[in-house]
């Protein structure tokens, strides 16, 4: 059982979504990035689409009465089980009595929440989730409130303490949302098409569940009203001001105000994201390109590679979203521990590499410090430096102790796979060969 | 009967028909989504149907299927579509109250059509309302046979609370919101009917393909009403459909 002492600024019980009723006006509900919620119901040992917490801004303070493993992926909102932050991404032991709250984070919008065993609420047509606009579904079809008490399942897989996501969500500025043109494109004049490929726009606190709702320039439409029909999940909706609102999970299921273009499922799940304040732009795709980067996105998602069990020795994986079309360089590729170039130069001595292609950063943001600097010591795990492809962050760590003897690549400089990134000496046992140390890769909280 | 088929995004296409409300094009539409619930399109990857007036959105698994294999599948199940029309169509009688604090943009509606609020709502009460599908709440009925004598636009900017039972104009549709809900109708009236009730089988009281007729009360009987309905003893009305073609 988990109890709630204080709800959050929204925070509703959501799956992956109810469908088959939708033609009688159930909204389809479900977690607004759905790619949070798989990964963490993966990491936890549950069924991709088990019910878990969307966490929202401002998160709740919750008490486990009962130990439970838990995982938080999606925004970091500041996660916090008793007095140790829960780092997005990691499964953790919840016990008895042990409290979880969020102190706040400074980017993304929805954290998720996921139990092993599920959240066991009485599921209503098929689904756990909460349907806002119907009342429907979850915790009495609303959000969360001190005193609601929310059974837990039983997990039926071993959930393994210490696994973790092998890359992060990060948040983008401006996101860019790849949209497929349609159903009422010819609502719409030639030019409205080119503002919506070039302009930015920025979301506005009035955005909600059932849709992000745009500032910025204004798509002007060629004639008046359209019927009422059914709406797609990412649907830019364009309201006669022009301002353009992108439909979320919450949304209606059927609507009046045209639809320039539909957004790639993958992007809405990342523009689920996207705080009051962030900014958006378009970029068209075909029908064809739409339905490719929608089955790399799942297949990803449900594939192995994204989970790293804890002490199991890191090894690169292919980034999360495939290359957009015209990207320099395409997917990287792995690096195979046999392909590794150069042998150890001496005892004492290792090589951190870079695992796959992409720019490499020295720091954590152009205003830090870099990670490290020669001469400074490290501790085996420690961050030393990052490397970005595809819109994530990679954190590259050093799998041993020692010092850093020199920093090989400058920041920003764009790497190949297996290209060296820096030397480390020491702590290395004596009379171990020293050998080329793989940059590990793991998720950043 | 022309058809289109239009790709959504990376999950949907949309069967699009004529644009007019029209009971023959709906009935075309209904069916083509009654069709796409069926086993055999589950099993070619449709996962749902939502007819509209004029079209049915299809969401479809991108991982089994494409745009195109569901539109080939459509267009199979159009050609074997059953257009005969309905048998025994009824007429469910709502009470509604207008205007006022039941309807805050009744004068606007009727100044924007140059007619007093009661001649709009002698209009909007004088006429026996196809229900053409649900949608957008759970028991939302859209509803055919707006005369265009009250038609009236949306809200520039929807408001984003309305509250339950209220009755709308859009353009040349009306409707009852179920529940509270964010909208852009212009609002006329009230019920205090719900048309969704969560603890009733089954949950949603309307169905597609039958009528809807407006009975204006003053707020005293809305009142009286609205508690009839809290306590669960209220009952609507209806009555076969008698005239005109069914559906």
């Amino acid at each position: 059982m988990i109890e709630v002492l204080e709800p959050g600024l929204l925070t509703t019980v959501q799956d992956l979504g109810r469908y088959g009723h939708q033609r009688y006006g159930f909204s389809p509900a479900g977690a607004a990035d759905p790619a949070a919620l798989i990964l963490g119901n993966r990491l936890v040992g549950n069924d991709p689409g088990a019910a878990a917490l969307e966490i929202t801004l401002l998160g709740p303070v919750l008490r486990f009465t009962q130990p439970a493993v838990i995982a938080v992926t999606g925004a970091d909102l500041g996660a916090m089980l008793g007095e140790t932050p829960v780092p997005v991404g990691t499964v953790v032991a919840a016990a008895a009595g042990e409290i979880l709250r969020f102190r706040g984070g400074a980017s993304g919008c929805r954290a998720y929440l996921c139990v092993a065993g599920g959240i066991d609420v009485p599921p209503v047509l098929g689904s756990r989730s909460t349907d806002l606009l119907g009342r429907v579904g979850g915790v009495e079809g609303r959000p969360l409130r001190a005193g609601d008490r929310l059974p837990v399942g039983a997990a039926h897989a071993a959930a393994v303490p210490g696994r973790r996501l092998r890359w992060t969500f990060v948040a983008e500025d401006p996101v860019e949302l790849r949209v497929v043109l349609g159903p009422q494109r010819d609502h719409f004049p030639d030019e409205t098409v080119e503002v919506l490929a070039s302009g930015t726009y920025e979301v506005l606190p009035s955005s909600d569940r059932t849709g992000v709702r745009l500032r910025g320039p204004a798509l002007a439409r060629a004639r008046e009203e359209v019927l009422s029909e059914g709406q797609a999940l990412g649907a830019v909706q364009v309201p006669p001001d022009g301002q353009p609102i992108v439909l979320l999970a919450g949304r209606a299921t059927v609507g009046g105000y045209p639809k320039l273009g539909v957004v790639v499922t993958p992007d809405v799940a990342r523009l689920a994201q996207a705080r009051p304040g962030d900014r958006v732009r378009f970029r068209i795709v075909t029908p064809e390109e739409a339905l490719r980067i929608y089955r790399d996105w799942w297949s990803r998602l449900h594939g192995d590679e994204v989970l790293a069990a804890p002490g199991e020795p890191d090894r690169p994986i292919a980034p999360a979203d495939p290359a957009p079309s015209g990207a320099a360089g395409g997917p990287a590729q792995p690096v195979a521990p046999g392909e590794r170039a150069g042998a150890a130069e001496g005892a004492g001595r290792a090589i951190v590499r870079a695992p796959f292609a992409g720019i490499f950063y020295d720091r954590p943001n152009p205003q830090a410090r870099p990670y490290v600097r020669p001469g400074d010591r490290v501790e085996a795990g420690a961050t030393v430096g990052l490397i970005e492809i595809m819109k994530s962050f990679y954190e590259v760590t050093a799998e041993r102790a020692g010092m850093v003897r020199a920093v090989l690549v400058e920041n920003e400089q764009p790497v190949e796979a297996g290209q060296p990134l820096l030397e480390l000496v020491g702590g290395v046992a004596a009379g171990e060969a020293a050998e080329d140390v793989e940059g590990s890769t793991r998720s950043s909280p | 009967m022309t058809v289109r088929f239009e790709p959504a995004g990376d999950q949907g296409l949309y069967v699009r028909f004529e644009q007019r409300i029209d009971p023959a094009v709906n009935r075309r539409a209904r069916r083509l989504a009654r069709r796409l619930g069926e086993a055999e399109a589950a099993s070619r990857g449709v996962r749902e149907a939502i007819p509209s007036y004029a079209a049915v959105y299809v969401l479809f698994d991108p991982v089994r299927t494409s745009h195109g294999e569901v539109a080939e599948l459509c267009a199979a199940l159009l050609g074997q579509l059953d257009d005969r029309p309905q048998d025994a169509p009824r007429v469910y009688r709502l009470p509604v109250a207008y205007g006022g604090e039941f309807g805050p943009d009744l004068d606007d509606v009727a100044r924007h059509c140059g007619l007093s609020p009661d001649e709009v709502v002698a209009v909007h009460a004088g006429t026996d309302y196809f229900i053409y599908f649900l949608g957008f709440t759970p028991g939302f009925p859209f509803l055919g046979g707006l005369s265009p004598r009250i038609a009236a636009p949306r809200l520039p900017t929807p408001r984003t609370r309305v509250p339950a039972g209220s009755v709308g104009i859009a353009g040349h549709q009306t409707g009852v919101y179920p529940v509270e809900s964010p909208g852009g109708w212009r609002l006329i009236g009230r019920t205090p009917v719900p048309l969704y009730d969560p603890r009733r089988r089954p949950p949603v009281l309307l169905a597609a393909g039958h009528y809807l007729r407006f009975e204006p009360i003053e707020a005293a009987a809305y009142a009286r009403i609205e508690a009839e309905c809290r306590n669960g003893r209220y009952q609507i009305a209806s009555e076969p459909y008698a005239r005109g073609d069914a559906s």
